[in-house]
């Protein structure tokens, strides 16, 4: 059986279920192809999931802190079937509520892996028993991708690691847990499990933790962390890893050179991820590969023409929400309704730590190292009256200008849910606000937000409530 | 109080429509929501819809009416019940109604300003959803966005991208914008000073030019006001004509040496220059020829006994021209004394009107600045000027030899009102008469 359509998009991470609808809006006849579930990475086992779990680490700590605000519970008791099941429950919600968006949209689904011959037809196969030949016009590979591995990982295999499929649906809360990578998964995992009572301890290669947030940012969160109890050991390199009745991780001091091991529970291998690039035929096509990405063009053009990859395969920042943009990119320009383009993304970025972390756009070391002449302002939370009444005063809001232009280069918040303001920012340099249409606008009270606009105020040294 | 019905602006840049019919008659009661009329443009037809309850009390333009100025009165609903006095009253009132169409377009403009969006057609308003509305929500609620930003003459420009310009002294209206609805945003800007960049990188092989054309105002001085004018007048109001001669310098420089080696005390020893030298033989050219020493005088021409010559003077603030009294009658040290005084005077803005009025002819040097030959504009009333180049090696036949010799270029500059061509010429010849032979200016 093989039959024909405008696009298939292979994947239904956020990056191809939404380009999938998009191209659906545009009248092309749109197939895609999903190997396992529906949503992908970030519904299933990333965004949606991690959320839900943070969200009841998050009521644990209100509940441990909970005579603080007056009230008394002395019973609290932790059920972690309960947890990973609201969690996956959340996820399977989600994953549906795209079925049915595929249905409205006349959207066509086809579960199976998918690989392309060398006449540039799909080949789905689905665990070997159906197997069927589509033709699409245009191909999106949208296949996300999965954890790196150590290098050496032969060794480490066997010994039952976990990577962030096992964090996110453990059986029992570990007592201990050494986590390798201190990046927004690494930093997540933490702040949950130290919130659960686990002894959480970080190693990270660099001299920082979250080593692409600003230093500032970087060093609230460890130091805040640290507080409530989470070790860090930086500058630390994994040098093996042994399984007893614990784990014994094996690690070096890169500045001290001393050699050290320390014991865990659970081990996660936190240090990023890596493009699915395997299995889907891209040998019998001309395009091209780079440290595990597809190399990609403008709108996600590929080196063989008429097909494109968007989102984490195509590369860094690994988010769901620079790969739905892309995905809708790339549509629009296979529908024929951009001509060109040169649109340079300013992408935000959230870790869901408790404090969060939000941030877009340049930080201060960087827009320093671009030579670039800079007004910076920081407003901290403790000075900010929503934030002192939900006693949640940790954190600060620190904006970047540009002196000359008075452009927005970046905006680099920590504390009580600043992922929700971060999205202020991306307007403002969207639309290319300046300075002074921040000064101008007017944030409602009380609110956190408020602090946007101090911050902004601050960095031309006229903010009132410091 | 009554509601006026005006000609609604079906597009913003629509400024007159027709009244196509009424669907109301006067006295028939109107609901919010009702249609009363159709209006039209060449281009479209609109139902004119009520918001208010009331009465149709006036129709000011009945059907087919046409030309009508937008945002100008076409009907009056009753509110309250008023008498048609109360509706004399109010049309009296709200006045003629383009007077009232360019309030509403001043306070527009007025809006526009604090806006982003520059817009430069004096266009319309409100209304634009066909719906009746008085007055003043007339003037408040104007601007549908969807529809202004479609218009071409409007500037769409971002806040950082407006700031830039204004930096960079870009004229936003040479550009393209690539934002939404053809928004300039910063890349535009980019991509432009690239394109200059580029251009610059064709003729200049430079890879990056960071600077940028800007340019200021220069308010004028007096001097400058003064100069403008008075050479303005002299180009457009005097027949110039020109006479060129070279000369040999030989014999000045050679004159020159032997003055300058005379043997003063230190304080007073003599050092003159090659100008003075010439000061000095036009001097004596002009007592030679005095139909050249003369000044134009409208209704006459007046002639001088004696040679008083304006030199040119050159200082950062401007040019000035001492004159030198009686150079005929001085020798050239003491004309070269009086010059070194002018130029100190000059240069410290110490000269007095004495020093530079009057004068006959006037001499321009610009050989110091390796100028080899040029014409200058004459100082009226005088009757010429003389343009003195720089001193330059020429091969000569000299009794069947060749020699180096050492050259001046003049170019004499003559008000053909005061003399003629042949007058000139042969004050021309006389000048290179003593610059040749240095001797007769004793005579």
């Amino acid at each position: 059986m093989k039959k024909s359509y405008d696009l298939a998009i292979i994947g239904s991470g956020p990056g191809g279920y939404v380009a999938a609808i998009r191209a659906a809006q545009l009248n092309l006849k749109v197939v895609v192809i999903e190997k396992k579930d529906l949503g992908g990475v970030c519904l299933n086992w990333g965004c949606i999931p991690t959320k839900s779990l943070l969200r009841t680490s998050e009521i644990y700590d209100y509940i441990k802190n909970s005579s603080h605000f007056g009230i008394d519970i002395t019973q609290k008791n932790l059920n972690i079937d309960k947890i990973v099941k609201r969690s996956r429950d959340i996820a399977k919600k989600l994953s549906s509520g795209i079925e049915f968006l595929f249905k409205k949209n006349k959207v066509d689904l086809v579960y199976g892996s998918a690989k392309i011959n060398k006449n540039k037809e799909i080949v789905i196969n689905n665990n070997g028993d159906d197997i069927k030949n589509l033709f699409a016009t245009n191909i999106i590979i949208a296949t996300g991708a999965g954890p790196k591995k150590f290098k050496n990982s032969e060794n480490f295999e066997k010994l039952d690691l976990w990577n962030y499929f096992d964090a996110m649906t453990p059986i029992k809360i570990p007592k201990s847990l050494g986590i390798i990578g201190s990046g927004a998964i690494g930093i997540e995992f933490a702040s949950f499990y130290n919130s659960l009572g686990t002894n959480v301890e970080v190693f990270e290669m660099q001299s920082e933790i979250l080593p692409n947030e600003d230093y500032e940012v970087s060093d609230f969160l460890r130091k805040n962390l640290s507080k409530k109890g989470v070790k860090f050991h930086l500058n630390a390199s994994v040098a093996d890893i042994k399984k007893k009745d614990n784990f014994e991780l094996h690690f070096k001091n890169l500045k001290s050179e001393k050699n050290k091991i320390l014991s865990f529970e659970k081990i996660l291998v936190a240090i990023g991820i890596e493009g699915n690039i395997n299995n889907l035929g891209l040998e019998n096509t001309s395009i091209q590969i780079k440290n595990n990405q597809i190399l990609t063009y403008e709108y996600g053009k590929t080196d063989e023409s008429n097909i494109y990859a968007i989102g984490d395969v195509a590369g860094a920042p690994w988010l769901a929400h620079k790969a739905s943009h892309e995905g809708i990119h790339c549509v629009e320009h296979i529908a024929g309704l951009k001509k060109a383009n040169s649109e340079k993304l300013i992408i935000p970025s959230c870790v869901y730590s408790n404090p969060q972390v939000a941030s877009i756009g340049l930080s201060e070391n960087k827009a320093k190292s671009l030579e670039l002449d800079i007004k910076v302002g920081k407003f901290p939370l403790s000075a900010n009256g929503k934030a002192l009444s939900l006693s949640e005063s940790e954190g600060f809001i620190k904006i970047i200008f540009e002196e000359k232009t008075g452009q927005i280069l970046g905006a680099h918040l920590v504390g009580v849910e600043v992922t929700e303001l971060i999205n202020s920012f991306s307007l403002a340099m969207k639309l290319e606000a300046t300075e002074l249409d921040i000064f101008s606008t007017i944030f409602p009270h009380p609110t956190i937000s408020e602090s946007i606009h101090e911050s902004a105020l601050d960095a031309y040294n006229k903010a009132i409530h410091i | 109080m009554p509601v006026a019905i005006l000609m609604p602006a079906l597009s913003p840049t629509m400024t007159e429509g027709n009244v196509a019919k009424w669907l109301k008659k006067v006295g028939e009661d109107i609901k919010p929501g009702d249609i009363i009329a159709e209006v039209e443009t060449d281009k479209a037809t609109m139902e004119v819809e009520a918001i208010d309850e009331g009465v149709l009390a006036k129709i000011i333009h009945d059907d087919g009416a046409e030309n009508i100025t937008v945002n100008s009165l076409i009907g009056v609903i009753s509110i309250d019940g008023e008498t048609d006095d109360d509706i004399e009253e109010f049309l009296k009132k709200n006045g003629k109604p383009q007077e009232k169409s360019k309030e509403i377009d001043e306070t527009k403009e007025k809006k526009e300003v604090n806006e982003v969006n520059i817009d430069e057609a004096t266009n319309t308003i409100n209304n634009t959803n066909g719906k009746v509305e008085d007055a003043n929500s007339v003037n408040e609620e104007f601007n549908n966005i969807e529809e202004t930003y479609d218009q071409p003459t409007k500037v769409s420009i971002s806040p950082l991208a407006k700031r830039i310009a204004t930096l960079k002294n870009i004229n936003i209206n040479k550009i393209t914008g690539s934002g939404p609805r053809g928004r300039i945003v910063k890349k535009d800007l980019d991509s432009f000073l690239q394109l200059d960049n580029k251009q610059e990188t064709i003729f200049f092989n430079k890879k990056e030019r960071k600077e940028f054309q800007t340019s200021s105002k220069i308010p004028l001085t007096n001097m400058r006001k003064t100069i403008a004018a008075r050479l303005q007048k002299s180009k457009q109001t005097v027949p110039h004509f020109y006479l060129k001669s070279k000369i040999c310098a030989e014999e000045i420089i050679k004159a020159r040496k032997i003055i300058n080696s005379l043997d003063n005390n230190e304080k007073d020893k003599i050092k003159v220059s090659y100008n003075d030298i010439i000061i000095k033989a036009v001097a004596s050219a002009l007592k030679a020829v005095p139909a050249m020493n003369r000044t134009w005088n409208e209704d006459s021409v007046i002639e001088y006994s004696l040679v008083d010559i304006s030199v040119a003077v050159a200082t950062n603030d401007g040019l000035f021209t001492p004159v030198i009294r009686s150079a005929c009658q001085k020798p050239i040290a003491e004309i070269s004394f009086e010059m070194k005084e002018f130029i100190k005077k000059a240069k410290n803005n110490k000269l007095i009107p004495d020093d530079y009025s009057g004068g006959s002819f006037s001499i321009s040097n610009l050989g110091m600045y390796n100028i080899h030959e040029f014409s200058a504009i004459i100082n009226p009333p005088q009757s010429g000027i003389l343009a003195v180049g720089e001193i330059f090696e020429e091969l000569r036949m000299d009794n069947d030899k060749v020699l180096q010799k050492n050259m001046i270029n003049l170019v004499l500059s003559v008000d053909h009102r005061v003399a003629d061509g042949a007058i000139a010429a042969v004050f021309l010849d006389k000048v290179k008469f003593f610059l040749e032979n240095p001797l007769g200016m004793l005579a």
